[in-house]
């Protein structure tokens, strides 16, 4: 799920894993991406890992520590549980995060992975 | 950051007049806890003027207790973290990290708190101090670890280049950007073959400029960086190439790091390739048993990992020939062909819980495995095979134990400083090693 301002509607799964890693941080327009996470022992943030990034939780914490305790990036803004993750999406532009799928709001946009 | 951090985290950009009633709201919270913080810190402060080192472990503590639950981002775009780790050390023969031999050694400290500070989305300022007490070789004085701006003019969705200027940390094999993290290494000591502490200071970092590229590809993605800059290197880099402190002095010229990284599009594998140079001059004083003459050092560095539901498999392969150039007779001109490798499973056999298997080998010479040609000590200080096993309980995000044991046959790695002369090393060894480490 992404913010509504956000310009591209689908990415390739290697972006989308790239985006959720901190690697890439625009959109094509250019305007910065903010990364929304659940945190890494959540029941739904495992199973976006594992189905949309094909990757584990542990690659993701690893991916961000790297970057963190070396300078070179921060780390995606966690939030408590989905009602935040709803609310953040709304209110702040080029951001991007999931939700499970009895939860989808008409206000954000989905994101489709090619 | 692992907390629900940003509960009252201010949005930069807010749409609806109610939506920016509410920031406003959360952005007083977070000015009172920003003073009430500060008010802690200054009388801590106050009363702890006893030494630098004190005061810096202190805030160190106060960030961490402060740290729960944490609120990684204090203001729009600035984020600190940190980490401390203590560890004890006991070995069967021979030291490590001081006096450990039929022991117990507490010489192995690790503190390091960092603050980033993104300006804009394509820019980034970072700074990590760190005091690491580990051993002869490391006193545990603060110093700065990195401390960059980084800067990405080109960036899009599938990628982004841009220049470190600053202090950065080498780009070298899997774990060296962080090997101080104790989160961010498989076990308590790294693979000692290929992050061997004796080259530490020269392997770390540098003070320079590195420009890399990040490139998201139908066929996978790719990451390079290449970096030209001076070491923090001091005396101990003639113990680490001539097992002695020599009279004269050694000049270094900038390093070379260079590292291309790939991460195939299943998201399973990752593959590295490491290439380094680095020249240091020595100067003779006048009455040296060394002449003026250099020291050049190459690396190359394969490095593969591999991830499976229960399992993570990382190997990775390094040549380090050595070349000495004019040193005189007592070392003559030669070229030291090391060789090393090693070999690591870790497996997730339950929720929270991993345990670490590795075989790790490194030769001085790789044509001469078992020592019996080397002229510059005792055969087994030209080799070493490390079986090492291992496991770690990470009972919360931020909270980690781990335990481990090495059996060694070999002293190649065996900190220099720590230990009496070669002869009298043991061949063949154990260390024992115990670690508790957290992280904000």
């Amino acid at each position: 799920m992404v913010n509504a301002a956000v310009p591209d509607n689908a990415v390739s799964k290697n972006t989308i894993r790239a985006i959720f890693g901190v690697r890439v941080r625009k959109w094509s327009d250019g305007s910065p991406i903010t990364v929304f996470v659940l945190p890494d022992n959540d029941p739904l943030h495992e199973r976006f890992s594992k189905s949309q990034l094909n990757i584990f939780p542990h690659q993701l914490r690893r991916a961000w520590d790297r970057q963190v305790y070396s300078g070179t990036g921060q780390a995606p803004t966690e939030v408590a549980n989905e009602e935040e993750m709803v609310r953040q999406l709304s209110e702040t532009p080029g951001s991007i995060g999931y939700l499970s799928e009895d939860r989808v709001v008409p206000e954000l946009k989905t994101l489709e992975i090619e | 950051m692992y907390c629900p951090a940003s509960i009252d985290r201010p949005a930069r950009i807010v749409q609806s007049p109610d939506t920016r009633a509410r920031i406003r709201r959360a952005d007083l919270r977070n000015a009172g806890k920003r003073e009430d913080d500060a008010r802690t810190m200054n009388t801590k402060k106050d009363n702890n003027r006893i030494t630098p080192f004190i005061s810096f472990l202190g805030m160190a503590l106060i960030l961490c207790i402060h740290a729960v639950p944490c609120r990684a981002e204090l203001y729009p775009g600035l984020q600190i973290h940190g980490f401390l780790t203590q560890g004890i050390t006991s070995t069967s023969d021979n030291d490590f990290f001081r006096d450990s031999d039929d022991t117990l050694s507490f010489h192995f400290t690790e503190i390091g708190v960092n603050a980033s500070w993104s300006v804009r989305s394509d820019l980034q300022l970072a700074a990590q101090i760190l005091s690491r007490r580990a051993g002869r070789g490391s006193d545990g004085a603060p110093d700065l670890d990195y401390g960059l701006l980084d800067y990405s003019p080109i960036s899009d969705l599938n990628r982004r280049y841009g220049v470190r200027l600053g202090r950065i940390k080498h780009p070298l094999g899997l774990y060296n950007d962080t090997r101080d993290v104790a989160f961010t290494r498989p076990g308590i000591l790294l693979p000692q073959s290929i992050y061997f502490d004796r080259l530490r200071d020269l392997l770390l970092s540098s003070d320079g400029v590195q420009v890399y590229g990040e490139r998201i590809t139908p066929l996978g993605s790719f990451t390079a960086q290449l970096q030209l800059g001076y070491p923090q290197v001091d005396k101990a880099i003639e113990y680490s190439f001539f097992g002695f402190d020599a009279p004269g002095k050694m000049d270094g010229n900038p390093v070379f790091f260079g590292r291309l990284l790939y991460d195939d599009p299943s998201g399973r594998w990752r593959l590295g390739f490491t290439h380094s140079g680095a020249r240091f001059d020595y100067e003779a004083t006048g009455n040296d048993f060394v002449s003026d003459g250099f020291v050049y050092l190459r690396q190359y560095i394969l490095s593969a990992q591999m991830h499976t539901d229960d399992w993570t498999f990382s190997a990775e392969y390094l040549r380090q020939p050595t070349r000495f150039r004019d040193l005189g007779p007592f070392l003559p001109q030669r070229t030291f062909p090391l060789e090393s490798y090693y070999i690591q499973g870790v497996y997730r056999f339950a929720p929270r819980w991993d345990l670490v298997l590795r075989y790790d080998a490194i030769f001085l010479d790789r044509n001469d495995q078992d020592g019996s040609e080397t002229t510059s000590g005792p055969e087994a200080s030209s080799f070493a095979r490390d079986w090492t096993i291992g496991l770690g309980w990470q009972p919360k995000p931020n909270l980690l134990f781990r335990t481990e044991m090495h059996m060694v046959d070999g002293t190649a790695w065996l900190p220099a400083q720590d230990n009496a002369a070669p002869q009298d090393q043991e061949r063949r060894w154990k260390l024992f090693m115990f670690q508790i480490s957290y992280r904000f």
